[in-house]
């Protein structure tokens, strides 16, 4: 486990190093430069300055290695915009999008592991057929038009639930804000979940142990949650890392759509303002983020199976 | 206690359910195709003509699909869009594909350090979040179709490379593909000749994908005001332009969705429809 811990972690810092690098680059190829959105009346020589105070008359790889160095100080740069450290910014702005992201994950989890392994038993039912047509419709519905739709729907037609924000303090008003953002964001990621687990119930139930197991005389449910349902549960775990970038996509537009101040709406805000150390940043930091977060479900999926971990070691 | 259906005998009516929504989907990507196509023969108004006494009408016989804020007709918009929309899909996915097969069959074959370069590559490419990645570049280059087409392909290519480059190394020790080397063949003629047709199923189900995900990517860049300028009809604008008449003009953001759902929900179809025929096994 060590030694698998090991060269996971110096994989991923070495993806780590490769991001930062392409965001460097990526933010330097800008049409324009930092200046395309500015005005134009501005003199050369307060131009020169700025120049200077932002480093860019330096050579590029002093200009990475700067940042680089912030970054490991834990100095994200400071926005053009509004003058404050980008560190602050995310900080303020990160539980916003951990909250939209933590409530649609759990809920979509118990969702979909319930509604897939339904399927699976009751295979070729009505229930099949349609917890399998939802999937269909969830996986092609573009999430910003549900969202859309949603705010039509629930705010503007019946007045239910507010169209957007999140209001700080009172946390009644919080979770009327939360509901429609968290549930297109669930509607969104739920499909992917039946999928993988009703396919993978159908595999353990074409296997030898359910069968054995009921020959045993073990009680029926006991069958379905220990001898199907659990081992059918690891396809969804390996699939939990590959997918956490895919729930930060969704997160990220569905904040944008309503108005919900997390690390999505943050970029959104900063690409319309051209605030490039901003840009840099974040796009770096959340990298970093799904890196970790895929890390981390590797670790636990190499902990539930051996088979992992020992793979490639000879 | 638990009815547990397994096997054949739930399988027919299924497989009917899929074959009809599979017909389905063609036909209505044929439909739609065809009315983007014959948009200007078949639609009186033109996708500009306004008629400003008939500002945001709700739907009726005369505009199906209700007007917009200059009250011109949204499904003639609609239609006119889709010739856009479905045009950057198009370009799009063929950059995806042409890039994403090319690097998977060269990794693929090759194997080695260049396997593990192109991997390393895909891998950092996919662990930069996508969604700002496209609105970085789509706020750059996304106002012109042939740039945005660009943007959308350049950030769509991994998963054709993933998937052709398991197919070529896959490949790579069939005995075909060594008699081709031992004949001396040149490695730009194995691959297209012998190793490219034997990966082309896992390529054109990939290619479908990746036109379903490029539409909606134009979409939401559209959406959010990163994608082609007005008055440039494309289905992301349309949604850009809803956005300010959620309360007072509804429709103007439901149809325009509601036909880039179908069309992505069909392609998605499509996709499942060729994987299964090309690869039986995986039919469930």
């Amino acid at each position: 486990m060590t030694a698998y811990f090991c060269r996971r972690l110096l994989g991923s810092l070495l993806l780590l190093l490769a991001v930062s690098i392409l965001c460097f680059l990526l933010l330097r190829a800008a049409p324009g430069g930092p200046f395309s959105g500015a005005d134009p009346r501005i003199r050369a020589a307060d131009r020169a300055r700025t120049v200077q105070a932002l480093g860019l008359d330096r050579p590029l790889h002093t200009q990475y290695l700067t940042w680089l160095g912030g970054i490991l100080t834990g100095d994200l740069g400071t926005s053009l915009v509004t003058g404050e450290p980008v560190a602050a910014m995310i900080g303020a702005r990160l539980p916003a999008t951990l909250e939209l992201m933590g409530v649609a994950l759990v809920v979509s989890l118990g969702l979909g592991i319930s509604l897939g392994a339904l399927a699976a038993l009751r295979r070729g039912s009505w229930q099949d057929h349609a917890i399998t047509a939802f999937s269909a419709l969830g996986l092609s519905v573009p999430v910003f038009w549900l969202g859309v739709l949603a705010i039509i729907v629930f705010a503007a037609q019946l007045g239910w639930l507010p169209a957007g924000g999140r209001p700080p303090g009172n946390w009644a008003a919080h979770a009327r804000h939360l509901v429609l953002p968290a549930t297109v964001l669930t509607i969104a990621q739920t499909p992917v979940w039946i999928r993988t687990l009703r396919a993978s119930v159908l595999d353990t139930l074409a296997e030898d142990w359910p069968r054995a197991a009921r020959a045993r005389g073990v009680a029926e449910w006991r069958v379905l949650s220990r001898h199907v349902l659990r081992p059918s549960l690891g396809a969804l775990v390996t699939l939990l890392g590959l997918q956490l970038p895919v729930l930060f996509t969704g997160a990220a537009i569905t904040e944008t759509v309503f108005a919900w101040p997390g690390i999505g709406r943050l970029f959104f805000e900063a690409t319309e303002r051209f605030d490039y150390p901003r840009l840099q940043s974040l796009l770096f930091v959340a990298a970093a983020l799904v890196i970790a977060g895929n890390l981390a479900a590797d670790l636990v999926n190499a902990r539930l199976d051996p088979r992992i971990r020992l793979r490639g070691v000879r | 206690m638990t009815a547990i259906t397994g096997g054949e005998p739930a399988r027919r009516p299924r497989r009917r359910l899929q074959r009809g929504s599979f017909w389905t989907a063609l036909a209505l990507l044929a439909v739609l195709s065809a009315g983007a196509l014959l948009a200007p023969l078949v639609l009186p108004d033109s996708r500009d003509t306004m008629h400003f006494e008939l500002k945001r009408q709700a739907p009726s016989w005369q505009h199906p699909f209700g007007t917009d804020m200059l009250g011109r007709d949204t499904l003639a918009r609609v239609l006119y869009g889709g010739r856009i929309s479905l045009v950057v899909a198009l370009l799009s996915t063929l950059i995806a594909v042409t890039v994403g097969t090319g690097l998977g069959l060269w990794a693929g074959y090759r194997g080695g350090r260049t396997d593990t370069c192109v991997s390393a590559l895909v891998n950092t490419a996919l662990a930069l979040p996508a969604f700002f990645v496209l609105l970085l570049l789509g706020s750059w280059f996304g106002g012109r179709i042939a740039s945005l087409c660009i943007v959308i392909g350049l950030t769509n290519w991994m998963p054709v490379a993933r998937l052709v480059r398991t197919a070529a190394w896959s490949l790579r020790e069939r005995p075909f593909v060594d008699a081709a080397r031992a004949l001396g063949y040149s490695t730009p003629r194995i691959l297209l000749r012998h190793v490219l047709p034997s990966a082309s199923a896992p390529i054109v189900v990939a290619a479908v994908l990746a036109a379903a995900q490029a539409l909606g990517i134009e979409a939401a860049l559209g959406y959010l005001g990163f994608g082609l300028q007005p008055p440039t009809p494309s289905w992301g604008g349309l949604l850009h332009d809803a956005q300010g008449h959620v309360f007072d003009a509804p429709w103007m953001a439901v149809f325009p969705g509601l036909v880039l759902f179908l069309v992505i929900l069909s392609f998605h179809r499509v996709a499942d429809e060729v994987r299964d025929a090309l690869d039986p096994r995986l039919g469930v």
